[in-house]
């Protein structure tokens, strides 16, 4: 995915000008920075959820996981997965063994007739993920998706992401404030700066996310830069 | 004492009949008696009938082919107002909430029609149509504006985080208005609908008085009054109180009924 020359502004307050990026395939870029800095309108730019000018060259579709699971009420489980999903697949239908997989992978097969209210916030936020890796995207999107969550339920999400990704290969971008999740999920990782916004900080990673530990030196490595790059912009 | 309450206030969870059946006719028995005190009091029929008398003509208007007809007509006057305002607020509402520059357009209108006194609307009503049109305008006209800031408010209710999704997900237009929409603002739709569909009784029958409006229930009511047949206008009332729960029962139906098919 090619960001080119995007430009946004709030009324007088410009937040992207001339901003450009390029977001590598079939890998898992973090975008970090301060609140308000524009990391969701860069998001919101690439969802298409917000106007801009300049240029997002993409190859195919987007799928999303906010912050919050935006699980319709009235639907279960699979209801909600069918209503999101279903009319990207042939026949309108999504197969039977691609569900019961992703559904598996984030251990909710048998809770796939239960309603929303019926669901903790952590298998709310399951099925969020569930439904971003089921639709046939070639990106996916994520906005804050373990926000507000206990450390042992983020560490579980963050398994699921990592299991549902090794089957289910796609480019990733991801919001976070968080950098344990940047570092340990990520092959890339971006601070931005703001007014306008400028990629500021821009760490790789090349081992491999799905056995990486905070006790690996490469990890070890991005965590300094980053933490010496906050102390300085202090 | 503590545990008795406990005991009682579990008795009353278990029993829901007590809750739908006893509470409001202890509320109803409330009313009766407040009425029956003030009858006492001010010691005149003609002001204020006791409720035994008002019931009594009350009976007597059901065995009169002309009530029905007068209910008939108010009634269907009544509905008929109510489905226009409550397409009209359908349509406006949903082109507010989705098309920016409509919505701008339809706000003043909105404010305008809210604010003009209900009095006015009447007597204007009144002035330029014939009386059996202008009672069904006028409750147009007091009815759409509260529907359309009802269901304005309910679409902007429905859940942001899902209303993206869709969006970034491509789900059809049609599975968005059936499966996400609909179903959102629907309780807060059939609440709207609730309170006023008694409402546009009420205003129904006081255009009607104002418009003279034959064999209605609001013109029945004026002769009651110009007769200084008080317990006979007190029947009217019973009878529009009973239709204004009608009313509302029917609404709370219509509420099972999509419920169940949603």
């Amino acid at each position: 995915m090619i960001i080119k020359a995007l430009n946004k502004s709030y009324g007088d307050l410009k937040i992207f000008e001339d901003f450009s990026v390029e977001f590598e395939e079939m890998k898992t870029t973090a975008v970090m920075g301060a609140s308000g800095v524009g990391k969701s309108t860069l998001l919101n730019a690439i969802a298409g959820l917000t106007d801009y000018t300049g240029e997002i060259i993409k190859e195919g579709d987007i799928s999303v996981v906010f912050s919050e699971p935006a699980l319709l009420k009235n639907l279960s489980v699979v209801k909600n997965l069918e209503y999101a999903v279903s009319h990207a697949y042939p026949n309108k239908k999504i197969p039977e063994e691609k569900l019961n997989e992703v559904l598996e992978a984030v251990e909710l097969a048998d809770r796939r007739d239960a309603l929303p209210y019926e669901l903790s916030t952590g298998m709310a936020q399951r099925v969020a993920l569930a439904r971003g890796f089921l639709y046939p995207s070639r990106y996916i999107v994520m906005d804050e998706a373990f926000r507000g969550l206990d450390t042992a339920l983020k560490f579980r999400l963050k398994r699921y992401f990592l299991n549902l990704l090794s089957m289910n290969p796609r480019t990733v971008i991801m919001i976070t404030h968080d950098l344990d999740e940047a570092l340990s999920l990520s092959d890339r990782v971006m601070v931005l700066s703001s007014r306008p916004v400028r990629i500021a900080l821009d760490i790789s990673l090349s081992s491999d996310k799905s056995t990486r530990l905070p006790s690996d030196p490469e990890y070890m490595n991005a965590a300094s830069e980053y933490m010496r790059f906050i102390e300085a912009s202090i | 004492m503590r545990a008795e309450a406990e005991k009682l206030k579990k008795f009353f969870i278990k029993n829901a009949w007590m809750a739908n059946i006893v509470y409001p006719l202890i509320g109803v028995g409330v009313i009766l008696l407040i009425w029956v005190i003030g009858a006492a009091a001010v010691g005149m029929e003609m002001i204020l009938p006791t409720p035994s008398r008002a019931f009594e003509e009350f009976f007597k208007l059901l065995k009169e082919s002309e009530f029905w007809l007068a209910v008939g007509n108010t009634l269907a006057r009544t509905i008929l107002s109510f489905v226009l305002g409550f397409l009209a607020a359908a349509v406006t509402a949903t082109l507010s909430a989705f098309v920016k520059p409509a919505g701008r357009i339809i706000a003043p209108i909105i404010t305008v029609l809210r604010s003009v006194p209900t009095m006015s609307i009447i007597l204007i009503a009144v002035i330029a149509l014939r009386s059996t049109q202008a009672p069904v305008l006028v409750t147009f006209l007091i009815v759409y504006p509260l529907l359309h800031s009802s269901f304005e408010r309910a679409l902007e209710n429905v859940d942001p985080y899902a209303v993206n999704m869709s969006k970034v997900f491509g789900v059809p237009i049609y599975k968005r208005v059936f499966k996400l929409y609909i179903p959102a603002v629907l309780p807060d739709v059939f609440a709207a609908s609730k309170s006023n569909v008694s409402l546009a009784l009420k205003v129904m029958i006081a255009s009607e008085v104002l418009a003279q409006t034959f064999d209605s229930m609001g013109v029945n009511m004026q002769i009651s009054r110009i007769y200084l047949d008080t317990a006979q206008l007190m029947g009217w009332t019973l009878a529009a109180i009973i239709m204004s729960f009608a009313l509302e029962g029917a609404v709370s139906l219509l509420k099972r009924f999509t419920v169940r098919w949603k």
